[in-house]
């Protein structure tokens, strides 16, 4: 168990020193996974005997006396929506349930490049549509800190897994906040980087727009290391940016004397919740002990934020879920007497209702007579949330915000309501709408619930966000608290 | 009552890129089903487009040669619906910011010209191709098969201004956009095998009236044969159908070779409903205007100019111009040979060509660019001509021996001895033998009658077994005519 | 402007989903809330405002054009597969 709850470069250094196995760092893994899973559900999948066999021939390196990345070794869980050649690729949904990814997604290949082990595949809400896990059609995953609220969402099984130390490390996604409100709500570091930072060839698109690959960990080092890694230009995708990339290391440890920090007044009123207010307050304070200096600002476009992520998420994901037609790939309703009777079968067999919902949504905001009123609306009200935040990155260096209006919810609390459920994601949405990047680090506990903290910051300067987080992490210790775990 | 026919046309032309739209795969779809497909291509989940470069340049050249307007903004957008023979259930197509718009070209109608607008220039991808299994047409099939080497193969689709007035003007407009293709590079232009394919869309209205009529769009047209008779055939059908008190329809109707009738498409269950909206997966096109230049500057010579070169330069009359430009392969080929010609007559080659090889070349269903006679073989024959080693005559004989086996003129004539006899001496011979066997003939020559000297010279030539240089024979007889 | 059961019906069949009568009361209800909520999108003036499509405008990426073959193993995931090819029910509805 000990042996995950240490940093990436402690791990490294071991691995190479000889002092621990890369077998038995995966073997302990396994038994982590094992231990937990019953009560976190966090997985899908797992890899279990091609990660041993990697695991001999990376010692086979090591032994050798081969100098190895740092990851080189270090298990990690990829959510399922991310394609690894010869496994399974399902999206939490009965449409793929059976889907072996024939190809591999490009931040793939980039851990292979790494040497790191992925041992499994991680539980999300369908399609990533949600913010609770609980649309996975196999079953919800739950919040280590307490089994009965969710670990938030859509990347759900990869803050659990993090969270309970199942694996030191994940991949998730996040569209709206996928990463960073189930980071929050399992007291764990999750980082969205700049749209066009990280490949998404072989993510599973949901909203190609918004969509971005990223990392979760115990803290801000661990972080940077997996963002070095999957970081920079893919010719197999044309949104990704060829814009040169740091070492996201380089940068911790720095002071923020001098550091000017934005707070939007309109994620600190009373759609917040007072306690999680507090926990980012508190976290401000600290950081302007620092030499940081901070005041409010004002972003007008926000409180729109659900609005105009809805409509144009839901519009992109009704073509994106297009091709689940059951012709190709996938689940197929059988014994249709024509084409249409088969995709409509198909379809309405093989999504869950939340995906559906989406999909009748972003269908009818783009049908001719509606377009106007709501796409292109939805399309311009974009732009003002990029103006709004060109406006206070010329004053600001960063933005500070809570990264989720409440701490974790109960399970089933909020299913069959599902503006109440988008709502989980107001402080998050805008920073997608933007394309920026953004952490969440734990900044306190509410009812034994953690509360995450929201940093933003300008397009491709992931390095201050970072150094904010980390700096906020040396003074803190609310990432090193554990949920009380069965065993 | 009379009608005016106002026809539009939609052309789709297959770029002749080595690899498709958005992906690395070969556009060779002749190859085994679904053989020539990956990630991108089949709409695997996860798999991203990304642009081919050659297929913008492509695109760009067309817009060029066809006075377009090419955009430095152009946006790729989701055309969604769903079909089997589309992967991803949307196409990928440029729609409100085309890359090319606002062009035009002239064509020559029976020795007429007119000038007809090229609204605009799009490229998208192509859809996947459907085996109909149980029947031959979609209609009585228990099932179909989806192959998708097709799938995202580069096109452009060109869409003409409603300029066209008849279905002559219609053959000649697709058969000038055809030759521009083919010429630039862009397209192998067929439309039997449907790298080029047509959608006419007709109406007629009251000759005078400003008000366009109701359309209906032809499809099925594989060459341009069938293309001029179904736009004549549809354009009677609507005068008909208005004359005898009824209603064109708005609807896509379908080309029938074997009836030489249109006939409606079944009318789809829905309304279509697209939905377009811009490609979040493609991030606007930004060409940049140096590349446009370089483009511009790089454009291979088009079927016009060239053809007021043919006749300017090469002293080639209309016809021939026309018709040595008009098969691009040919056409390659001829240009070869004027490279090497040194001093033969280009008139002299394009005659070769257009008549004997092209003979040689349709009878053995092949094509120049794989033909034995090579262009400097035939440059060869042509110059063994000049100099009068071989007849004109015996060249025919020559060249299909060429074409057979692909042998040197030089060989051929060697091996068969069919060489012209220059030398005078021997010659001298064979005249002397025949003047002394038709002393009459002689007479009516020396009496002023030189036609006479024809009987003479066909004597000598069988005699020669007609390898006589006919020239040569002529002054032989007549010069010795004279001194006896 | 309120969504109508003819204008669910109508979206779910551009969409190609089979729904429950019973689910499409669900969807209907949740739809109108939703779609009341978006609509305060349409009180906000926004003219003269440019449209955003995209995240951040980079810029754009061609690829050359070189053949670049993948082995892809389609039976394994294919519904129904005959003759290397994707077999789908009949076209035409009867």
């Amino acid at each position: 168990m000990e042996i995950l709850e240490k940093s990436v470069k402690e791990i490294h250094g071991l691995l190479k020193n000889r002092v621990l196995k890369c077998r038995d760092l995966i073997i302990q893994t396994y038994k982590n996974i094992e231990q937990q899973e019953p009560e976190i559900q966090s997985f899908i999948s797992l890899a279990k005997e091609e990660s041993i066999s990697r695991s001999e021939e990376i010692d086979r390196l090591y032994d050798k006396g081969e100098e190895l990345p740092v990851l080189a070794g270090i298990p990690i869980a990829v959510k399922d929506n991310i394609c690894i050649k010869g496994q399974k690729t399902t999206c939490a949904s009965r449409m793929l349930a059976d889907f072996v990814a024939p190809y591999d997604a490009t931040v793939t290949k980039k851990l292979t490049e790494h040497y790191m082990i992925p041992v499994g595949k991680l539980n999300m809400d369908e399609f990533a549509m949600g913010s609770s896990t609980e649309n996975s059609v196999f079953h919800t995953t739950r919040n280590p800190w307490s089994l009965d609220c969710v670990p938030g969402g859509s990347s759900g099984g990869s803050t659990a897994s993090v969270a309970a130390g199942q694996v030191p490390l994940s991949l998730g996604s996040d569209t709206g906040g996928s990463i960073r409100q189930p980071a929050a709500f399992c007291g764990v570091t999750g980082f969205k980087p700049t749209y066009g930072r990280v490949s998404r060839y072989g993510l599973v698109a949901f909203a190609s727009s918004l969509d971005q690959i990223g990392p979760v960990a115990k803290n801000v080092e661990d972080i940077s290391c997996v963002l070095n890694a999957i970081s920079g230009h893919d010719s197999m995708d044309s949104t990704s940016a060829d814009i040169a990339v740091p070492d996201f290391t380089l940068c911790l440890g720095k002071d923020i004397k001098g550091l000017k920090i934005g707070v939007p007044a309109e994620l600190f009123g009373p759609a917040i919740n007072s306690d999680v207010r507090q926990c980012v307050i508190n976290g401000l304070e600290l950081l302007s002990k620092e030499g940081a200096c901070w005041e409010e600002v004002n972003m007008e476009s926000f409180p729109h934020a659900i609005e105009t992520y809805y409509i144009l998420s839901s519009a992109e994901a009704s073509a994106n879920l297009a091709r689940f037609d059951g012709v190709k790939y996938g689940h197929r309703y059988h014994n249709a007497k024509n084409i249409k009777e088969m995709y409509k079968k198909t379809r309405g067999s093989g999504f869950g209702s939340e995906v559906k919902r989406r999909i009748i949504l972003g269908t009818y905001v783009l049908s001719a007579g509606y377009y106007d009123a709501y796409y292109a609306k939805a399309q311009k009200m974009r732009t003002l949330f990029k103006l709004d935040f060109a406006k206070a990155f010329k004053k600001y260096d960063v933005l500070i915000t809570p990264s989720s209006p409440t701490t974790a919810f109960k399970i089933g609390e909020k299913i069959e309501d599902p503006l109440d459920m988008y709502t989980a994601d107001i402080a998050t949405i805008p920073v997608n709408l933007a394309g920026l990047p953004a952490i969440s680090v734990p900044c306190g506990f509410v009812d034994g619930l953690p509360a995450g903290l929201q940093v933003i910051g300008k397009a491709f300067d992931e390095e201050t966000v970072l150094k904010v987080a980390y700096k906020y992490q040396q003074l803190t210790d609310f990432h090193k608290k554990k949920p009380k775990l069965l065993n | 009552m009379e009608f005016e026919p106002v026809i539009g046309i939609e052309v789709h032309a297959q770029l002749k890129t080595r690899t498709k739209l958005f992906c690395g795969c070969s556009t060779n779809s002749g190859e085994k089903r679904n053989s020539n497909v990956c990630p991108v291509c089949l709409g695997m989940p996860g798999a991203l487009p990304v642009l081919n470069k050659k297929a913008v340049e492509y695109a760009v050249r067309a817009g060029l040669a066809l006075n377009c307007t090419v955009k430095e903004l152009s946006v790729f957008s989701r055309k969604n619906y769903f079909y089997p023979d589309l992967p991803k259930g949307y196409q990928i197509s440029q729609f409100d910011l085309p890359v090319c718009e606002n062009g035009s070209i002239t064509i020559d109608v029976d020795n007429r010209k007119k000038t007809i607008g090229i609204q605009r220039i799009h490229m998208e991808e192509d859809a996947g191709k459907l085996i109909h299994q149980g029947s031959a047409s979609i209609a009585g099939a228990d099932y179909s098969l989806v192959d998708l080497n097709r799938a995202c193969v580069p096109l452009i689709e060109i869409v003409s201004e409603p300029d066209i007035r008849s279905a002559r003007e219609a053959r000649v407009y697709v058969e000038a956009l055809k030759l521009i293709l083919q010429h630039t590079g862009v397209c192998d232009g067929n439309l039997e095998e449907g790298s080029l394919r047509a959608d006419v869309n007709i109406s007629i209205r009251p000759l005078g009236q400003e008000k366009l009529g109701t359309r209906a769009e032809v499809k099925n047209l594989n060459s341009f044969r069938s293309l001029e008779r179904a736009a004549t055939v549809e354009i009677e059908r609507q005068k008909a159908l208005i004359i005898s008190g009824g209603k064109v329809v708005q609807q896509t109707r379908n080309w029938d070779d074997a009836s030489q009738k249109t006939t409606a498409l079944r009318s789809k269950e829905e309304a279509h409903d697209y939905r377009y909206f811009q490609e979040p997966d493609l991030i606007p096109l930004r060409l940049p205007v140096a590349m446009i230049r370089e483009i511009k500057n790089s454009m291979p010579e088009l079927p016009v100019k060239k053809m007021e070169r043919y006749k300017a330069d090469l002293g080639l009359n209309d016809f021939n111009s026309y018709q040595i430009l008009v098969d691009c392969d040919m056409n390659r080929y001829f240009e070869e040979c004027l490279l090497i010609k040194e001093d033969i007559e280009p008139s002299e080659i394009c005659k070769w060509i257009l008549g004997d090889l092209n003979a040689l070349v349709k009878d053995g269903n092949s094509s120049f660019s794989e033909c034995k006679v090579t262009p400097e073989k035939l440059i060869t024959l042509v110059k063994l001509i000049k100099s009068g080693k071989i007849s004109g005559k015996i060249a025919k004989e020559v060249i299909k021996k060429m074409y057979e086996t692909g042998a040197d003129p030089e060989n051929i004539v060697k091996e068969s001895g069919v060489e012209q006899i220059s030398d005078t001496d021997m010659l001298q011979a064979a005249v002397d033998k025949v003047l002394a066997a038709n002393p009459d003939v002689v007479l009516k020559i020396k009496a002023g009658k030189t036609n006479s000297a024809n009987f003479l010279m066909g004597q000598v030539m069988r005699e020669t077994r007609g390898q006589a240089q006919p020239d040569l024979v002529r002054k032989l007889i007549l010069d010795t005519v004279n001194k006896g | 402007m309120s969504l109508t059961m003819k204008d669910l019906e109508q979206v779910l069949s551009l969409a190609n989903l089979d729904v429950e009568p019973h689910e499409k009361e669900i969807y209907l209800d949740q739809l109108t809330n939703i779609l009341e909520q978006m609509e305060t999108l349409g009180k906000l003036d926004l003219e003269g405002v440019k449209p955003s499509a995209y995240a951040c405008e980079h810029s754009t990426f061609l690829r050359e054009d070189i053949v670049k073959q993948s082995a892809v193993s389609l039976e394994k995931n294919a519904p129904e597969w005959e003759l290397n090819s994707f077999r789908v029910p009949k076209i035409l509805a009867d």
